[in-house]
């Protein structure tokens, strides 16, 4: 990955989904703004060229684990070079929930080799700081079959027959996807977060920690 | 937004799809038909052969499909756009092209392959490598990408020098903004711009040629010259599979 050489900073949140990262994001940014710094909130599948067009085929079940993986790619390159690019050149701080750790995590779960797949993504740039919202599986699991919203077919791992039926392909699936970010997060330095914890906790953990980067 | 409602799972494209080892660009396919790709520059006469040889093994009883490049109806309107709108980042330009390969080699490629088809392929992974690398991504790189792909059975690299290339697509259009490279801004004038940058193309062609075999035919020669040169070597590769 390329080293961040503008003023911007970039901000990373990665966890399982249910882990509470977009709410601490918004509030956050609240925080941030208050304090006088441009912020941008950006996730995966956000970028104005792409997005539609996935969202589409994963209605359609017209993804194979190649094309899931490459489109993706164009998605993200999009959003790289049109909104996190010029915004880090602005001085914003990005805050992006989901980066390209869970991209590649998941796109090794389904199949791919993970150099290959790392090599793909050199494009991206290295976040600044990279929290990982760490929760127990159990907790995690029973967060997202909570949801209102049911995982869709890719969500939940099922294009890739990590089970029988929506449900236990989503248990199987993020059983494997949180042992991934694990890995991620010890090789490549995540800054943990216990999710377990209130809210306020996370919060009050992760402000100190930005004003520390913001000072420097 | 307004997303159409159709759920069918594809599973036989997902098993195609999975990684299979014995699939790399530098081994031979595992399949019984046979990959038959053109290279060259807009221009070189390479879709005129290709469409001649399809009619001559069609009427020698064989099944042939042909695929075009960036024809894949799940990106081909995407890329449309973001050329339209020149937009496209050389990296986003890369991955779109990619992923329009991909999805025409799971879906058109393979079946016919294993159908035992004669895959006529106008333009190929080749086509990436040279103009991906000549808009300056890194050469490394976009040879990962297309690690997924099959080595074809033969590549036909129809050469012409650059001018003659304009010279003939002049005669009915102008270049577009991408094959003249007006993205890289090596000209404001586009059709020095599309001598600038098809030369850098072409450069990688000529690269490419010892280091995957490529066959070279001459495009300045007379067509039906070329085509028999063309046949003669297709003839070997067909029969070597289908005999």
């Amino acid at each position: 990955m390329k080293q961040n050489i503008y003023p911007g900073k970039l901000i990373v949140a990665e966890g399982l989904d249910g882990s509470g990262k977009s709410t601490c994001f918004n509030l956050l940014k609240n925080w941030l703004e208050i304090k006088g710094h441009g912020v941008q909130v950006l996730k995966r599948k956000q970028s104005m060229l792409v997005a539609e067009t996935i969202n589409q085929a994963k209605v359609d079940h017209t993804l194979v684990p190649i094309t899931y993986s490459l489109i993706h790619a164009a998605d993200f390159s999009d959003l790289m070079h049109r909104q996190i690019i010029p915004a880090l050149k602005a001085g914003f701080i990005v805050l992006f929930n989901k980066y390209v750790y869970t991209s590649i995590a998941k796109d090794y779960l389904r199949g791919q080799n993970k150099d290959w797949v790392e090599t793909l993504y050199d494009f991206a740039i290295k976040p600044d700081l990279v929290f990982y919202f760490k929760l127990p599986l159990e907790m995690a699991l029973e967060r997202l079959t909570q949801e209102e919203k049911e995982k869709d077919y890719y969500d939940s791992g099922m294009d890739i027959g990590f089970g029988p039926n929506n449900v236990q392909s989503l248990r199987n699936f993020q059983t494997k996807l949180g042992e991934q970010y694990d890995l991620l997060a010890r090789l490549n330095q995540f800054t943990i977060i216990d999710a377990s914890k209130p809210m306020q906790h996370q919060l009050t953990q992760m402000k100190r920690i930005l004003e520390t980067l913001l000072d420097a | 937004m307004i997303i159409r409602r159709k759920a069918k799972p594809n599973t036989e494209a997902v098993e195609a799809a999975l990684l299979d080892p014995s699939r790399n660009l530098h081994s031979p396919h595992p399949y019984k038909g046979v990959l038959i790709a053109v290279e060259g520059t807009d221009g070189s006469g390479k879709s005129t052969q290709l469409r001649l040889a399809k009619k001559w093994l069609e009427s020698e009883g064989y099944g042939t499909v042909l695929t075009e490049w960036n024809s894949s109806p799940l990106v081909s309107q995407i890329i449309k756009k973001g050329k339209r709108k020149g937009i496209l980042n050389n990296t986003t330009f890369s991955l779109l092209h990619a992923t329009d390969f991909a999805d025409r080699l799971n879906k058109i490629i393979i079946p016919a392959l294993k159908n035992g088809q004669i895959v006529l392929a106008d333009r190929y992974i080749f086509t990436a490598l040279a103009r991906d690398v000549a808009r300056q991504c890194d050469r490394e790189w976009v040879r990962n990408l297309y690690a997924f792909s099959l080595k074809p059975d033969g590549v036909f690299y129809f050469k012409v020098p650059v001018e003659v290339s304009l010279e003939r697509i002049s005669t009915t259009r102008e270049p577009s903004y991408y094959e003249a490279g007006m993205d890289m801004k090596l000209s404001s004038d586009i059709n020095k711009s599309y001598l600038k940058f098809q030369s850098l193309v072409i450069a990688e062609y000529d690269e490419m040629v010892s280091e995957f075999g490529f066959d070279v035919i001459d495009g300045t020669l007379p067509i039906p010259v070329q085509q028999k040169q063309f046949r003669d070597k297709i003839l070997p590769l067909v029969k070597r599979r289908l005999a």
